[in-house]
């Protein structure tokens, strides 16, 4: 057994190597990355989102519930540089506020899917047999709920809660990354560098973690990225219907609703907080894409 | 074929059972008493006739039993069309949905139509000018279409063309069998937000799947026998095109169905998402439940039925 074992100075080069290799993978991404100007942009405005949701209470003029019956509806001035409510409060401070949800409710969704769609395709992917066709039925399964129908028969069953919602759209959202990440396991478990280590005696969760996963790394950045624009909207078109965070707590989804009452004598209030998901949502959608772009090779190059 | 055609619907039995029992789940889970819901406002018994009516229920909708046996006897009536009855209304869930149906109908078709015939041009435009201005507008434009909240596109247009300029009605629903002019005007706004909102991953999905097809051997050939452009992209280019582009519509279907549920209640249409979302906030179960399971029944449906159409889009592909 001992014959097999390589020299240790081998097993040193071959992990700086395998580092310096992460590491010029890593440079010629942010490279790649910086070339795709929308891609910019969007992280501009994800950014922008983040830092407001981050230091809402020190950006927020106002407190975003404080009534104040005096300045009901007020268009925009100095004093409310997007005007007042139907109840007096701020707008612009709600808005800042607000963000907190969308990103919750992107985040919340975005990290459960992909940690645990990550898991079961790896599961599946190097189980494969029985235990492969069920996962995978089970999440042909999944494919099968349209989204928003389902977070809305969970909301009446269990009354209005975002975060149980939430966790219904990480559910269904599961298949995307666990079917690529399948794809992905099924290739990479008879490559010649996966049977070696198995030779030198690598345990199943170092093959998975220190060689599948990353090279299916660039997929799920991809999935998981347009995944957070869609999470975002859901969350919006719920609390529209009132199914999402209860008032006074401000959220985009709400806020539309409320300035729907007043459209025409305060678009200002549906305006701002319409453009504040559409900006996130751009954002999220604009880094997808140019992630993607990045990480395809049949487009790199290209454009 | 017909093998396939057998295998595919055997393995949709299961995700049909699946669904059902996420919905009687779900209504097990309601907080509250359904029994006591239903009894509702006649305060007027005393308590052994509340005790007395509360029984009745619980044996009419078969609440007293177990679980399993509730769900085995529910799945059972469903399977005939019988849906249950409304606990407040006692109006039969099925007749509710059969009176809604038309309109959610009516608006998710002649939504899905709109973004075929916006999204599958674009896309043929944009996929031929690959790089050009063409191609770099289509892709904007399709980004920003993916990212515009339905909502809020639905309220803008209600302003400028419903509450400014008087063009359309802003909200309300018109039969067909009452006046046809009416009815498209008042169908007219909600399917333009609910078309152009799929439209935009549609022409998205167009355009790459074209794109693939454009830089295969088959093409060059095409072209160098001398096939006009027009016919290369016919018969060859979308051709080979359509299988990617087949799937997404059908399950665009179930983003279409979720986004009538909302629009539905923005326009003020009377269509099967205005039910259920009346329905939730009433806690009423079994419409909800049966609205969802009849939503959930057309996108599987769907899904087969393209499934299905592969081998007619492919003559290629053989299924056996």
């Amino acid at each position: 057994m001992a014959i097999l074992q390589p020299a240790p100075d081998v097993l040193l080069t071959a992990s700086f190597q395998r580092e310096a290799q992460r590491f010029y993978a890593l440079r010629h991404f942010v490279s790649s990355f910086r070339r795709q100007w929308l891609g910019m942009i969007g992280l501009a405005f994800l950014a922008l989102t983040v830092f407001a949701a981050l230091f809402a209470p020190w950006l927020a003029q106002y407190n975003p519930n404080k009534i104040n019956p005096i300045h009901v509806l007020e268009s925009p001035s100095s004093l409310h540089l997007l005007g007042t409510d139907g109840l007096g409060r701020d707008v612009l401070s709600r808005i800042i506020y607000g963000s907190r949800i969308s990103l919750y409710s992107g985040f919340l969704v975005v990290s459960i899917s992909m940690v645990a769609g990550t898991v079961i395709g790896l599961v599946a992917g190097y189980a494969g047999g029985i235990i492969d066709t069920l996962l995978m039925r089970c999440m042909d399964a999944l494919l099968a709920f349209p989204g928003l129908i389902l977070a809305l028969a969970i909301t009446a069953a269990l009354g209005p809660s975002l975060t149980n919602a939430m966790i219904a759209i990480a559910i269904l959202s599961l298949p995307g990354a666990a079917r690529v990440v399948r794809g992905e396991t099924l290739s990479l478990r008879e490559r010649d560098f996966v049977i070696a280590e198995r030779v030198v005696g690598a345990g199943t969760a170092r093959i998975l973690f220190r060689h599948v996963l990353p090279n299916a790394m660039a997929p799920i950045i991809v999935i998981a990225s347009l995944r957070v624009g869609g999470a975002i909207l859901v969350e919006t078109g719920l609390s529209f219907l009132g199914l999402g965070v209860q008032p006074p707590t401000p959220s985009w989804g709400s806020m539309v609703n409320e300035g729907a009452r007043f459209l025409e004598r305060a678009p200002w209030i549906a305006m701002a907080s319409g453009g504040a998901i559409f900006i996130t949502v751009l954002g999220a959608n604009f880094v997808g894409d140019a992630v993607r772009d990045v990480f395809d090779p049949r487009l790199r190059g290209q454009r | 074929m017909s093998a396939y055609f057998v295998r595919r619907a055997l393995t949709t039995l299961p995700v049909i059972l699946l669904v059902t029992m996420v919905l009687f789940a779900l209504r097990t889970m309601t907080p509250g008493d359904p029994a006591t819901l239903a009894i509702g406002q006649e305060t007027d018994l005393n308590r052994a006739q509340y005790q007395q009516a509360l029984h009745q229920i619980r044996v009419q909708y078969d609440l007293d039993k177990p679980l399993p046996v509730q769900y085995v006897l529910w799945l059972g009536k469903a399977f005939v069309g019988d849906l249950g009855r409304s606990y407040r209304s006692n109006q039969p869930v099925r007749e509710a949905i059969v009176e809604r149906l038309p309109v959610t109908l009516e608006l998710g078709l002649a939504s899905l139509f709109l973004s075929w015939i916006i999204a599958i041009p674009a896309g043929i435009i944009a996929a031929r000018n690959r790089n050009k201005w063409q191609d770099v507008l289509a892709n904007f434009i399709g980004l920003f279409g993916l990212s515009l909240p339905h909502i809020w596109v639905a309220f803008v247009l209600i302003l400028i063309f419903g509450v400014k300029l008087h063009w359309l009605p802003p909200s309300g629903y018109v039969a067909f069998s009452h006046s046809p002019i009416q009815n498209i005007r008042s169908l007219t706004l909600p399917v333009i937000t609910l078309g152009t909102s799929a439209a935009a991953g549609l022409m998205r999905l167009t355009r790459s799947s074209l794109l693939e097809v454009i830089g295969q051997d088959y093409m060059r050939t095409a072209r160098a026998k001398g096939l006009s452009e027009g016919a290369i992209l016919r018969r060859h280019g979308m051709r080979n095109a359509l299988i990617p582009i087949a799937t997404v519509v059908a399950l665009e279907f179930g983003g279409l169905l979720g986004g009538a549920f909302i629009l539905e209640t923005i326009f003020a249409l009377p269509g099967m998402g205005k039910l259920a979302v009346d329905a939730i906030f009433a806690r009423e179960y079994p419409t909800v439940q049966g609205v969802l399971l009849l939503a959930t029944l057309c996108y599987l449906l769907a899904n087969f039925a393209v499934d299905m159409a592969y081998g007619v889009l492919d003559p290629r592909i053989r299924y056996d």
